[in-house]
Parts: C-alpha cells; structure tokens; sequence
C-alpha cells in the first residue's frame, strides 16, 4: 500500500477539519488484511450469486447416477464418453457440488439480503415512529417488541411456515414478523437520545417540518450504528434460513439452498462427508465475513475511534 | 418486589392468552381437523359425525371461548394421530391421547440434554473470561474472540453434524444418535453450547474488565491481597450481574436451540415432538408444545430479571 498520497501528506490538524470520503474507508480496508479477504468473499459471493448460470461450471440439476458420490477434490466422470471435471466432487444423484453451491448461494444470499431490507424498513419505521412521537404510539411499539422478544424467534417461524409453507416469498415474511423489533427498539433508542439534542431543537427552532427533522436531521446520524446491525442481522437471517430449510420448512425441491443440500447430505454422511461438510463450510465462511465486517464497520463509523483508523 | 412479580405474572399471563389466541385463529386454517384425522378418503356421513362431535360445526366464537376454557383447565385438545394406529378410530369420538401431558413427559429428556449442555457451557465459558480478564492480551484472551466469532457465525446443526463426522462416524467413539447415559449426550450437548461458550466468555471477561479498572480494586490490590483474591472476591461478586444477565439469555437460547439438536440426534425430548407433530400437521400437540416452551421461556426470563435485583440491591424495581 502506498501511503504517500497527498491526503496523508497535509498535517493531522488539517485532516481532522476534512470530511471522511470513501477512499479514506478503503484506504484502512486496505490495512486491514482479514477485513479485506472478507469484503473479498463477500464480493466473489455476490458475484456468484447473480451470475449463477454464467459461472458454475455444470448444470446443478443435471443428474448422473453412474458418477454419483465422487469424492473431491477434483474427480473425473466420464458422461456419455466425454470426461467431466468435477472440483467438488458429486452428490448421490451425480449432480456437481460446486454448480449446487453457487446456485445455493443465490438462493440464501437473495432471501437474506431481501429479508433484511424488508424486517429493516419495517423495524426502522416502527422505531422512528416511536421514538420521535412517543406517548401512545411509542408504548404501543415497546409492548409489541417486548412481547415478540419474550417468544422465541424460531418457534414463531416454524409455526407461521407450518400454517402458510415454505418458498421464498414466505421466507422473507417470516424473517420480517420475528426480527423487526429488534431495528425498532434500536432505532427508537437512538431516535430518543437525539431527539432533545440542541440539533434537533434548532432546526424545529428555524421551522423544519417533522419529515425534513427525521429524513435530514435523524436518520443520516443514527445510519451507521443500523449499518452495523444490517449486517450482523444480515449473518443471522443466512443462518435461520440454513436451519428452516433443513428442517423442510424453508427452501422447498428442486431449489438449491445451503441448508437443504446439508439436510439431504445429511443421509450420506458416513458414504460422502462432503455432501454435508461443504455447504456448512460456505455457510460458515458467509456468516463469518459478515460478521468481521460487522465489527470493523462498528470501529471504523464511531466518532470517537474512526480518525484512529482511517488517517 | 412483590408488586413487581405480581405485574410481570399478569404481563406474561397476557402474552399467553395472545398466543393462544393466535396459534387459534391459524390453526383454523390448515384444514378440516376431522379430514386430518379420518383421511382424504373418508366418506361424508363419518367426516360430518366426527366434526359435530369434535364441536367444529359450532359457531366460531362458541369454539374459541370453549378453546380458552379448556386450555385454562390444561387441555389443549386431543392428539390427532400420535400413538394411534389407523384401525382404532373407528366412526365415533377418536380416542387420542391429550395432547399436554404427552409435551410434558417429554421435558425431562429436554431439561436432562439443555442442562448438560448450560453446564458445560458456563463451566467453561466463565473461568475462562475470568482468567481472560486477569491476563490481557494472553493466548486465552485471543482464544476466547476468536471461539466467540466462531461461535456467532456457526450455524448449529451443522456443527452437530461435523461433530457426529469426526467423533461418531470417523472416530468410532461415541454414539451418532439416541438417548441415554454420558455417551450419548456428549455430543448434542457440545453442539448446544458451543455458541453460548464463545458468548459468555466474552460477556465475563469484559465484565471482570470494567470491574478490575475500579478503584476499589487498588485499595485491595494496595492492601496486599493476592490477584487471585482480589480477582475472584472482590471483582467477581460486583461483575456477577451481566455474567448472570447473559446465563439467562443463554438458557433460553439454548431451550430453543434444542429444538433443532433433538431433531438431529433423535433426542426424545419436546423438540422433536414439536417437528414431527408440523410435519404430521397434528395441531393440538402443535399447540401443547409452543404453550410449554413459551411457558418455559418466559419462567426463565422472569427469574433472570429476579436474580438480577437479588444479586445488584441498587436496582430498584417498580
């Protein structure tokens, strides 16, 4: 990394006075080695994600019984007289692990990411609504959230899926019903704190409606604590789709997802480890970098720590 | 304090009564119980004799009312279909077990495998914060992040199944799955608590770190006391409450989480009835098992937040 750039040349005083850009973020990315290879793989993910069919190598419903089970890494089948790669290796039907996976990670990497942004508007909205008017409203919310807290989240979506089924679409429902509490109790926290603050006073003072105090005022300063907790709530819908979908409750056949491809591996795991050991790895490896992330985005978006990391 | 129980029991009464209410309401709508019971293939005259007799020709309201008062009394309904042979249904009145009792005597595998699994947990997780907090920077410290990262990013089943791979399919050591003695719990009780354990530890150690940079504790330290003393006396009883807040949060992770392990290894506890009733769409133990587990669930918050004013005098409760 080459530190002398202008930027770094001017004096700390001066730095403190500029505004953040995104290549100061980058920059300290770029420091930060085991961040980097996070943000990395979740980049590959995503690209794997959207250009499914372009990059797996074989189709992942392509079934081949004959060259079924075959252990990675790098296993030869011959198809039909021409000889086939399979990096990964094969599941029970001979269909390649690695197309599955990559299909799969659309599948996980869709429902989460929608899932978030849904339970995230809803749960933001809810909060903010709270926080900014208080009374009745805001002890409507905090009863709501309290009682959806007090329920364990898991039994609330085995029990809304076993009444409405599985699939995507209702995934993604699901993942809103039982996680919006938790952006509406932060955000209402946040929204109070700053809701008394001389900042708020003086734009209420020079007559901003409510809306231009919560969109320009409110919500840019509380963004990036709910940066951070999108992207650990991100991890966590990865893995509660992983378990419904092992259960039967989620994904249903023929799609792909990580959590199905684990529970029907799951019959094979004293024949082919791997049919079991690969998809947890990818879920694993996704959950992780999430959460890395998470925890860097935490330092480097503080007031009080991020000049610390990012001159 | 007494005022305080007396709210928080009517508060949870409350959510019960919604729950109940709710998991009502949904369960009208997977289907005509009395098709569920008898078969698609049932003919009209039995289906309409069962329906009259099961009370679902009533009017709805008739129906709920009579549904609140019979869960007041601990009757959540009759099993559909568990433990009954096609043969003994016959045209009248089905003669399945209630559905509450049969939940209930499933807790103690539940409660046998999730307080292994709690034990573990916090006899690992605890000392290895304290010892964390006392040594900074040490090979634990780092063991202890880098075990709770794991820990949140690891999905749980899977790390059963990885355990089953290497102690019971490759290893040949333990039991892949079934109920019993120390061998056979070892292994779900290991995939329970691993994620608590990384959790723990972290909550411990940066509890007995705000404690240990109190002044109180260079008086001790001044005093001549040995670390150890000063660390697991003095530092430990003041750090006690967010270690006991977290225990609490935990215990309920973990009676969730078991839902998901007694599915795996064939654990004859609440979850796994709890799965294989969704899958047989058998309401009533459906209903019998979210009403124990919320039960369970909101007793063990409501003896955190108690053990929470017993420990810290200064939390003054409304």
């Amino acid at each position: 990394m080459t530190a002398t750039t202008p930027a770094s040349d001017t004096p700390k005083g001066d730095e403190r006075q500029g505004s953040i850009t995104l290549y100061h973020y980058l920059r300290a990315m770029l420091r930060d080695p085991v961040v980097m290879f996070s943000v990395l793989f979740l980049l590959a993910l995503l690209i794997c994600a959207v250009f499914a069919p372009w990059i797996a190598p074989h189709d992942p419903m392509q079934q081949n019984i004959l060259g079924g089970q075959r252990q990675p890494p790098w296993s030869e089948v011959s198809v039909r007289g021409e000889v086939k790669f399979f990096i990964l290796g094969t599941d029970e039907l001979g269909r390649d692990v690695f197309s599955r996976l990559i299909f799969g990670a659309r599948v996980s990497v869709a429902v989460a990411l929608v899932g978030v942004l849904v339970s995230g508007a809803l749960g933001v909205t809810l909060g903010l609504l709270a926080g900014f008017h208080g009374g009745r409203v805001d002890d409507l919310v905090m009863r709501a959230v309290d009682g959806f807290m007090a329920i364990p989240s898991l039994l609330i979506a085995l029990f809304v899926l076993f009444i409405f089924g599985g699939g995507l679409v209702n995934l993604v429902l699901v993942f809103a019903l039982v996680r919006w509490m938790v952006y509406a109790r932060m955000t209402r926290g946040l929204v109070m704190n700053l809701r008394e603050s001389p900042m708020i006073e003086s734009a209420r003072a020079v007559g901003c409606t409510n809306s231009r105090i919560i969109f320009r005022h409110i919500l840019p300063n509380i963004a990036s604590p709910l940066l951070v907790l999108f992207t650990l709530e991100l991890a966590l819908l990865i893995l509660a789709e992983a378990a419904l979908s092992f259960l039967g409750f989620g994904i249903q056949p023929p799609d792909a997802s990580w959590g199905r491809m684990i529970s029907v591996g799951r019959g094979y795991i004293r024949e082919a480890w791997w049919l079991v050991t690969l998809p947890g790895l990818a879920i694993f490896l996704t959950t992780l970098s999430l959460n890395l992330l998470a925890n860097w985005l935490r330092t480097v978006t503080d007031p009080v720590q991020r000049w610390r990391w990012l001159t | 304090m007494f005022r305080y129980i007396l709210r928080r029991l009517l508060q949870s009464a409350i959510l019960l009564f919604i729950v109940l209410s709710v998991v009502f309401v949904a369960g009208r709508s997977i289907g005509d119980p009395a098709i569920l019971i008898l078969g698609a293939e049932a003919d009209a005259a039995s289906v309409l004799q069962l329906r009259t007799n099961l009370g679902l020709e009533d009017p709805m309201l008739t129906q709920y009312l009579r549904f609140l008062g019979d869960a007041l009394r601990g009757d959540l309904g009759a099993t559909y279909r568990y433990g009954m042979s096609r043969g003994e249904l016959g045209g009248g009145l089905p003669e399945g077990r209630a559905a509450l009792p049969l939940v209930v005597e499933r807790l103690p595998a539940t409660f046998y495998l999730a307080g292994v699994a709690i034990a573990i947990a916090m006899i690992v997780a605890i000392p290895a914060g304290i010892l964390a907090a006392m040594y900074p920077r040490s090979l634990l410290d780092r063991a202890i992040n880098v075990i709770s990262l794991a820990g949140v990013s690891v999905v749980e089943f899977w790390l059963a199944l990885m355990l089953v791979l290497i102690f019971a399919v490759t290893l040949g050591w333990l039991p892949t799955s079934g109920y019993g003695g120390i061998a056979y719990v070892i292994l779900p009780a290991m995939a329970l608590a691993f994620r608590s354990i990384g959790r723990m530890a972290q909550i411990t150690r940066s509890a007995m770190l705000d404690e240990l940079a109190k002044p109180y504790i260079i008086t001790a330290r001044a005093k001549g006391l040995s670390p150890a003393r000063v660390s697991l006396v003095h530092a430990l009883k003041n750090a006690s409450v967010p270690i006991v807040t977290i225990s609490g949060d935990e215990i309920a992770t973990i009676l969730t989480g078991v839902i998901i392990i007694e599915f795996i290894f064939s654990w004859p506890g609440i979850g796994q009835i709890t799965l294989d009733a969704l899958s047989r769409r058998d309401l009533p133990i459906v209903q019998a098992s979210i009403f124990v587990l919320v039960l369970i669930v909101l007793i063990v918050n409501l003896l955190v937040d108690l053990a929470y004013v017993i420990l810290n005098p200064r939390i003054r409760l409304r």
